[in-house]
Formats: C-alpha cells, structure tokens, sequence
C-alpha cells in the first residue's frame, strides 16, 4: 500500500515567546528557513508544503493557509493547510508524509504556525465558540472547564493524587531549561504548582501550558533525495491518527481511546510491538500536566494508571529507562498550538541525529522515537514513529 | 417527501431558535518588516524591499523575497508617484496603484478623478498629524 519511504532531513523553530513582534507569516518564514538551510536546500529545491495552524480565531485572520502561504513558501506551489485543532502539529508531517510516500512529490516543507497573543483579552476566548450551541454555550463553559472533568476523572479513575500530576509540570518545566526556544522553563517543585492559582479545580495555574506565538518546520523528502543531501536522514516509519465524535460526554473521560487507536496505525505501520522497549524514548502531548500521564497510556507506553508511578520513580525523566518530553514539552517549551505540536516532531528528529545538545535522551543519540498530539474538543489523536 | 424543517418555516415562533455573539477582539502587530513600512508612512515615505540575492524590489515590504524566498533585511524609498492600473468607485473611489520599478503595489483612496492609466502622486497627512499607520497616506492624486 505504502509506496515510498520519507526521511527528514532538516527541522527548524523560532523561538516561543508570549507575545513576538513577528507576524504569522514572519513566524512561518523564519522556521522554515531554518529548515532548509538545516536540511542544505533553497526553496527551489520544494516542490510542496503543507501548513499546519489550528482555529483561524488565534491569529485573527480568517482562511489561515492562504493567509501565511507567502512565509511559509507554499506560493506556486502544491500547498495545503491542515487541521485537526489541537493535535494539527503532528498531523502537518503526517500530511507531508503522504504527500512524499504516495509518489505524488518527492519533497515537502511542512510548516507549523500560530499566533494567540493577538486575541484578547486573552486566546482561551477563542474556545468558547468550539461547543455545541445547544447543549453546551448556553453554560459559559470554556475549555479549563472541561478539562477540570477530564482530569478529575482521571484522578477517580486510578486513585492518582493532584501531587502525582504536579511532577509532570515540575519535569517539564526543568527540561526545557536546556531548550534554547523556550517560554517558561524553570525549576519549581510540586509544592508551588500546588500553591499556584486555583483556574478550575482541580486545574492550578503550573498544572497548563502558556498560550504563545511560534512557528517550527521540517522538510520531508523522498528516499532519492535524502541520499543526495544528506548521510543521515531519519526516516518516518509510523504515522496514525484519529478523531472520536465532538460529543466528549459519549465516551470514558479517564482513557483517550482515540489516542490508543491512532497510535495502533502508527505502530502497525512501524511494526512496533512492544512500543516501552522499542522505543527510545516519546515526546508526548502535554498541554496540561495530567494530560502527559493520560496520553502516555493511550500510546499503550503504560498500562492503564499507571503512568504516575512511572514519573514518581524517575521513569520518564531525561535520564530514565523511557524519557518522556525530554524537550520540555508544551509546559516547558511553551504552546503555540500548531507549532507546539510540530516542535515535538522536530525534536525527536533532533534527538535521532544527536543535535539536541544537554537535551540528548541518556545523553547520547536516540535511535527510535515518538511524537504525538491530540485535538479538537478531546476527541483527536495524531502520532508520527521515526527511527534514525 | 423530506423537507429541510427551515425551508418549511412560515414564521420564526415556530421552532425554538436564539441569537448569539462570538465575541473575539484582537490587537494585532505589524511584524518585523510591516513595522518598518509603518514607520515609513510617518516618515511620508513609501518603503519597498529590496531582494538581496534577485535583485527585486516590491511591494508590500516583506521580510523575505515573494520570488526566490531570500530573506529581505533592506528597504527602499519608492519614488510616490505611480499609474493607476484598476479603480473601484463607490461611495468612495479605490486606486490599484503600482510604482516604477517596483513589483505589487497599493491599494488607497482616489482623491478627485482619474482614469486607469493616469499617472497620480501619493498624497501624505500634514507630518503633525501621522502616527504610523495606513491612514498616514490620505490617498493618491492625480499629477499633470
Ligand atoms: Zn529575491
């Protein structure tokens, strides 16, 4: 079925910041250009780009795609915008894989974008709109408070404490302080998330991620052209994705199934059996804290509840048996959405060659990882497999 | 047969329906190269970029080249006069306005008459009054 295989063969970012002066397409051009030079390519070299952004109600300009397409140098070009909400990061290197694997191209950019500070007050307001206008509006619900359920769910379901979850923030946040992009790393303890404002119980202000502007690329080609530009191209090996129905209520809040299913194609693809032993380490969707330990499940990288004993003993940090987010993550890093997501790509990329600098897994280079990210209204997961 | 329920409404009161806003509010920055051509305006020039590697020189000034993708660090005062190429008229006349030399144009007002192909000049608000926005320039005049 699968025609070809696709390398990466170069990965770029800005940095993530609050507020950057640069505009979406300035943002777009400037990770991009990363991208190619790192890969030792001119735009010529592109034949097409796929742009990742999520809701157009971020950077305020409606049709998103054609707005950035200049920046992230898709004019002329075959260019594609795709979304999937929260989880577009990692599916902008899927649609770029399967440009590349069905023969149709034998390279693309592919180029993730946001901008959330232009909303005001502030870019959680964008949210609000995503509910259903019959069951849901009419209660002033935001996001916060759905995953408020979600999370408390979670904690019912496996009995896990509001500290077990902290740890997650408090290995994030310290990881990133080795990524030279990031927002807001620092070295806090479980007591001062605990200790930080109350959002929605049981959500505190250091259990989220800041909203952010940013931008991150990378450039997949076919295998013909990795040999010619490059003696180490990391190849995608897995690619998965899939979304449940927008009615989050229809299914159980402690599992993301959805997660689980996307997952299953992307390791069926790799022919990844025991994905704990196979791979090397997985930078797994973290906008909130919890959500690290609940996806980590659904990638079937822990059994059911058990990933907080994992993070309390020391599994997933940097230097443990399986690191997860050795980036620093969307709490670390920071979460212009589409970018974040596509950040975590660059990164395993990055981890595979041994250019992720202190950020290196155990301290040497990786030779398999994971990156994956969910969306919509908690109803989307989307995963990318690579080996270098 | 099966007719979509509003095609079948007679009056609104028939099914329960409500109004709703989406309230979204934005501040917006001119970017790295949109704030340079902002500054531009004030200054009552009219900047373009100028491609470092190609050579082109265009319109709206951008940080990287709309043809060969180099990045576009330098600027250029365009001369502000140009040639209509296309107008809108309405209860206001829009000019499509392009520059010699210059690749993409503007788009302002029309201050009194011209016809597609006349040459016109860029008319700026006294310096007093500028504050580095489009609203700077007050639109373009015919010149001759
Ligand atoms: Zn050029």
């Amino acid at each position: 079925m699968i025609k070809r295989r696709v390398a990466v063969i170069g990965a770029g970012m800005t940095l993530f910041r609050r507020r950057m002066l640069e505009t979406g397409r300035e943002l777009s051009y400037e990770a991009s250009r990363m991208a190619l030079e790192a890969a030792g390519m001119s735009m010529k070299d592109v034949e097409s780009v796929v742009i990742g952004t999520a809701p157009d109600a971020f950077d305020g300009v409606h049709m998103k795609g054609e707005y950035l397409i200049e920046g992230a140098g898709g004019v002329g070009r075959a260019n594609t915008r795709v979304y999937v909400g929260g989880g577009t990061g990692v599916f902008t290197p899927v649609g770029g894989w399967w440009h590349v694997a069905s023969g149709l191209f034998d390279t693309c950019l592919v180029v993730g974008e946001e901008k959330m500070s232009p909303l005001r007050p502030h870019p959680q307001s964008a949210f609000w709109s995503i509910f259903d206008h019959t069951t849901e509006r009419p209660l002033g619900v935001t996001l916060l408070w759905i995953f408020a359920l979600e999370m408390r769910r979670y904690m019912h379901a496996h009995n896990v404490t509001e500290e077990d979850i902290a740890l997650v923030a408090v290995k994030n946040k310290m990881n990133a302080l080795d990524h030279p992009c990031a927002q807001i790393a620092s070295k806090i303890t479980v007591d001062d998330v605990m200790n930080s404002e109350k959002i929605v119980w049981p959500v505190k202000r250091y259990d989220v991620s800041p909203p952010s502007d940013g931008a991150a690329a990378a450039v997949l080609v076919s295998e013909d052209v990795a040999r010619k530009f490059t003696k180490d191209p990391v190849w995608i090996d897995g690619v998965g994705w899939n979304v449940d129905t927008q009615y989050w209520t229809n299914r159980e809040l402690c599992y993301p199934a959805y997660v689980e299913r996307a997952a299953r194609m992307a390791y069926k693809m790799a022919k990844i059996e025991d994905p704990r032993r196979q791979l090397d380490f997985a930078e797994v969707y973290d906008p909130f804290d919890y959500k690290e330990l609940h996806h980590m499940e659904g990638l079937l990288l822990a059994k059911k509840g058990e990933a907080p004993r994992l993070t309390r003993e020391g599994v997933t940090q940097r230097n443990g048996e399986f690191p997860v987010n050795p980036s620093g993550g969307l709490l670390g890093v920071g979460n212009p959405i589409a970018a974040a997501g596509m950040m975590k790509v660059c990164e395993v990329f990055w981890q595979l060659r041994g250019e992720a600098g202190r950020r290196q897994v155990r301290g040497k280079r990786a030779e398999r990882g994971l990156a994956q990210a969910w969306g919509d209204l908690l109803q989307c997961g989307t995963v990318i497999t690579m080996k270098g | 047969m099966n007719v979509p329920i509003t095609e079948r409404l007679a009056a609104g009161s028939e099914v329960r329906a409500w109004e709703d806003t989406i309230p979204f509010r934005y501040e917006y920055t001119a970017g790295v190269a949109g704030e340079k051509f902002l500054r531009g305006l004030r200054d009552g020039e009219i900047l373009a970029g100028l491609c470092p590697s190609c050579g082109l020189t265009s319109l709206p000034l951008r940080m990287y080249c709309v043809d060969c993708y180099a990045e576009v660090t330098k600027s250029v005062r365009v001369r502000p006069a140009g040639v209509v190429r296309a107008l809108a008229r309405g209860a206001r006349t829009f000019a499509y306005v392009e520059f010699d030399g210059v690749k993409g144009g503007l788009v302002h007002t029309l201050i009194g008459s011209a016809r597609v192909g006349s040459r016109v000049v860029v008319r700026f608000r006294p310096k007093r009054q500028r504050v580095g926005a489009l609203s700077d320039v007050l639109g373009f005049e015919r010149s001759g």
